[in-house]
């Protein structure tokens, strides 16, 4: 599980997060919504080890982040700016990236593409936006990894595409992967999310 | 992304290309040993403030070719690599590398324009291979600086703080010649010292080539110690 206490961030003495105090489980999709600017985006980023908090801490399946580890062992993450290579093609792209941790075979990645209704051999510079999404969540998903960090993941995509990622990430709540999606749209996190929680000026508030 | 450092490439190209008939077309007495020569000492004023400018003009298309480099690690595709644990030391090296390498090609390419046009230009005579390394050493520490500071402001306003700093540089070593403290604080001046002293010399050469390691090693650490604590959005 992955445990947030006490968590505080500021930015240039603004507080981005303030008091987080919470615990998400595996096999749950957690839906966070709220105002833009009200910290969504910044707390997948403190559960994906990519700032350092302020006070307070981050513990995953026991161990403390930025302590005993700088980064979740297993998380795939979808957040703005993420521009994937637009030289390659879909597949290399997951390709390059299954290097590092070396958990995903050829397969994985070609079913990963698969299960977003993408092809594999189209270079990722001829993508309209909503194919980089899709690839985007291909990404996050490859390496079938235990925490699923979403931000905005139906941008850009049209109703079959909004369709197509819900039953994907149903599969993954089912494989037993924990799922957090941050959006605006309260009404898009309804109806699939197992927990709705609210995000305002920083803090995390249940429904 | 690739189209920008097409178009980036074809500009430095130009630049150089510019540099060099900036040489052929001024007074000898300024530009007649090359791009990495620089002014003569007795050259003082704000008169020859304005011929500074030929020698950045490549600096300049330099800084804007590296630009990013930082920027494109905490707020782009590196995020993907970053939080798959690959080693943000390894990740900001091998980034250093590659700037160093397109460095390394930039000089041998305006060396190369440089013996092109030699009939026109006195060649060296000799240190050629000194002001070289000497201008590779402290282009290097730039694009370095460039990578510190992006970690602290925006890369757009990097450059404009760098070249300024180019500027300053160049034109106030011209009056202080003689103090090698100043020198080094202003380092960007080592960069075209083969005429105002700053590394003409033989017995102080050596000391300045250490201090251009040493800034260079230095700015390494820095970087690597910043980039391992600072923020990725």
């Amino acid at each position: 599980m992955v445990e947030i206490k006490d968590y505080n961030k500021k930015l240039s003495s603004r507080p981005i997060l303030t008091d987080i105090n919470y615990t998400f489980d595996y096999g749950k999709i957690y839906g966070l919504y709220g105002h833009n600017g009200s910290g969504k985006t910044m707390l997948l980023r403190a559960i994906a080890g990519l700032i350092v908090p302020d006070s307070g801490k981050i513990v995953i399946d026991g161990k403390q982040l930025h302590k005993d580890i700088s980064f979740p062992p297993s998380i795939g993450l979808v957040i703005e700016n993420m521009n994937l290579l637009p030289q390659y093609n879909a597949f290399d792209n997951l390709k390059i990236l299954s290097k590092i941790k070396k958990v995903a075979t050829d397969d994985d990645i070609s079913t990963a593409i698969e299960r977003v209704g993408l092809k594999s051999d189209l270079k990722v510079k001829k993508f309209s936006l909503g194919m980089k999404q899709r690839l985007n969540i291909a990404q996050a998903v490859f390496e079938k990894p235990k925490i699923i960090l979403l931000d905005e993941p139906t941008n850009a995509l049209d109703n079959d595409g909004v369709k197509l990622i819900y039953k994907l990430l149903d599969e993954e709540r089912k494989r037993g992967a924990l799922v957090i999606i941050a959006t605006h749209h309260k009404e898009d996190l309804e109806e699939i999310c197992d927990v709705v929680l609210k995000m305002s000026e920083g803090g995390l508030y249940e429904k | 992304m690739l189209k920008n450092k097409f178009v980036l490439s074809i500009t430095l190209v130009l630049s150089c290309v510019l540099q060099i008939i900036g040489f052929c077309r001024a007074p000898a007495t300024y530009f007649e040993n090359g791009f990495m020569i620089g002014l003569d000492k007795k050259d003082i004023g704000f008169g020859v403030a304005t011929s500074i400018l030929p020698l950045l003009i490549t600096v300049c298309f330099i800084l804007f070719f590296t630009s990013g480099t930082v920027e494109n690690l905490t707020h782009g595709y590196g995020k993907l690599l970053i939080v798959r644990d690959y080693s943000k030391t390894l990740l900001i090296l091998k980034r250093f590398l590659k700037n160093c390498l397109t460095i390394v090609c930039i000089v041998i390419f305006q060396l190369l324009i440089f013996l092109f046009v030699n009939n026109y230009l006195t060649p060296v005579e000799n240190g050629m291979l000194k002001a070289v390394l000497m201008y590779f050493l402290i282009l290097n520490a730039l694009v370095l600086m460039q990578c510190f500071l992006e970690m602290y402001i925006p890369a757009y306003i990097v450059n404009i703080v760098i070249f300024i700093y180019c500027s300053v540089s160049y034109y106030l070593v011209q009056m202080f010649f003689h103090s090698t403290v100043a020198k080094l604080i202003m380092f960007p001046c080592l960069l075209f010292g083969m005429q105002n002293e700053a590394v003409s010399a033989d017995n102080t050469y050596y000391l300045y080539l250490a201090g251009a390691i040493i800034i260079n090693l230095l700015l390494v650490i820095l970087c690597i110690r910043k980039f391992k604590k600072i923020d990725i959005f």
